[in-house]
């Protein structure tokens, strides 16, 4: 197989996880596009480079450095500064419904950037810390401490409400007791 | 709940985001593939190595000559030149009468600008329309300069005013998706699609003599002629002067559009306009019109 059906292929097999992983570190959806297109590129002209047999820890390692790019690029043009979706309708919001589902992955987006990645990669994508590390570009135990305190911010975040300092209470705490 | 089980649903709604981005999957794999079959100047420049700071400006300068050079030069006959949407675009000066409001940079350019203006992306704009939008990226002599979903927020519909032009235009639907393609002499097309709610051709049956059911005078306002070899929906050329058009009587010129109405899975019908701007030849239009509704 050429490297044009290979990238192919990928499209196919890895788009929807690499776009997720894109969203959840932009945090906006035609930003996560161009980096999902930009990484395939990427891969295309330097896939002799890949080594193993699974590449998707390869593709999101160049997703994250292109994410962290076009993130220092828009943040000389314009505040990047993380708004909660719940105040405005968009197409998120006409498509998902469940409130508490979406409340708990808010609240990880609400993450800082270091504690937000090892989250979403272990819990969302079930990446081991080895595939973390290399594709974070930290050591092991970074990634182990990371995990830590950003579990301990997130049960923060949940249990008071905090999102980005905004100050209102997480709809979760109406929605889901702590008790169910 | 314990965060564990807390993140397990988080997981879930990733999930859900994926699948939604899964829904413009096709296009976007589509534009991928695109590219890598004809690399840009700018993507050649991703494998220049990476030796030096000095080295990393001189790439950055070539790009830039690659982008700006040829806009100077391939559109000195022009005079007018407008900031539009970040990109600056040439406005010829032949283009007199005959014009897609779309395509229009003053129409475009004033309805970008207003406060409540919204844009998406395809696959956004796909599920916001609840029809199934789709956009060729790659036209033969044609560069795509444009592709957004718009919104604009108005109490159910939209009203599309433009100053200068002092049109006034209504549409029920909630998005309108606009793609705009130019080509080396600055000649535009632009294309709009949306779901057809206002009028009764929505509730009408396509096929194939069901043109003989459809006034196209009253839903155009135009002269017409039903065009073949286009396999999905019904499609119509339209041309006439814009001032026969209801609303629009304040707009001079005449123009010639390519009309289609498409039936889509969900039952609606999704009407697919392609106009011109700068007096893009007939010839060109239709064979434009081929490539994108194919």
């Amino acid at each position: 197989m050429g490297p044009y059906q290979t990238i192919e292929q990928w499209i196919d097999l890895y788009y929807g996880r690499l776009f997720g992983i894109a969203y959840t570190y932009v945090r906006n959806h035609h930003m996560a596009e161009d980096c999902v297109q930009t990484t395939y590129l990427k891969a295309f002209k330097s896939i002799g480079q890949l080594t193993g047999t699974n590449p998707f820890p390869w593709l999101a390692k160049i997703l994250v450095n292109e994410c962290l790019s076009y993130k220092r690029k828009a943040s000389r043009e314009y505040s990047t500064e993380y708004v909660p979706e719940l105040s405005s309708p968009s197409s998120e919001d006409v498509y998902l419904r469940d409130h508490i589902q979406r409340t708990v992955h808010q609240a990880v987006l609400s993450l800082p950037v270091k504690y937000r990645m090892p989250i979403v990669l272990f819990y969302f994508y079930d990446l081991n810390y080895a595939e973390i590390s290399a594709i974070l570009g930290i050591s092991i135990q970074s990634v182990k401490t990371r995990l830590h305190r950003a579990r301990q911010r997130l049960m923060k975040v949940l249990k008071e409400g905090e999102m980005d300092g905004s100050g209102q209470p997480l709809e979760l705490r109406k929605t889901a007791p702590e008790n169910h | 709940m314990d965060l564990d089980s807390l993140l397990s649903l988080g997981k879930r709604h990733q999930r859900i985001i994926e699948d939604m981005a899964l829904r413009g999957h096709a296009n976007m794999k589509r534009r991928i593939l695109d590219q890598l079959n004809e690399p840009s100047p700018v993507h050649e420049a991703y494998w220049i190595p990476k030796t030096s700071r000095s080295s990393h400006k001189r790439r950055m300068g070539l790009i830039g000559a690659f982008c700006v050079l040829p806009l100077l030069f391939g559109f000195a006959g022009y005079k007018v030149y407008e900031q539009w949407s970040g990109t600056t675009v040439a406005k010829s000066n032949q283009n007199e009468g005959p014009a897609s409001l779309w395509a229009d940079p003053t129409y475009l350019n004033y309805e970008l600008g207003q406060p409540n203006t919204e844009m998406y992306s395809l696959s956004e704009a796909s599920i916001i329309a609840g029809i199934p939008l789709h956009a060729p990226v790659h036209i033969s002599s044609w560069k795509n300069i444009f592709s957004r979903g718009l919104v604009f927020e108005q109490k159910g519909y939209r009203l599309l005013k433009n100053h200068k032009l002092k049109l006034v235009h209504i549409g029920h639907t909630p998005l309108i998706f606009v793609d705009i393609y130019e080509n080396s002499k600055g000649q535009r097309i632009a294309v709009s699609q949306q779901i057809q709610s206002m009028m009764t051709i929505a509730n009408r049956q396509l096929g194939k003599d069901h043109h003989s059911e459809v006034n196209p005078t009253l839903e155009v306002g135009a002269d017409w002629k039903v065009l073949t070899g286009f396999p999905n929906g019904l499609v119509y050329w339209v041309s006439g002067n814009w001032s026969d058009l209801p609303g629009k009587q304040a707009f001079q010129g005449q123009y010639e559009n390519v009309v289609g109405y498409i039936r889509v899975p969900n039952g609606a019908v999704k009407e697919v306009d392609i106009g011109e701007y700068g007096n893009v030849d007939k010839s060109q239009l239709l064979a434009f019109a081929r490539a994108y509704m194919k």
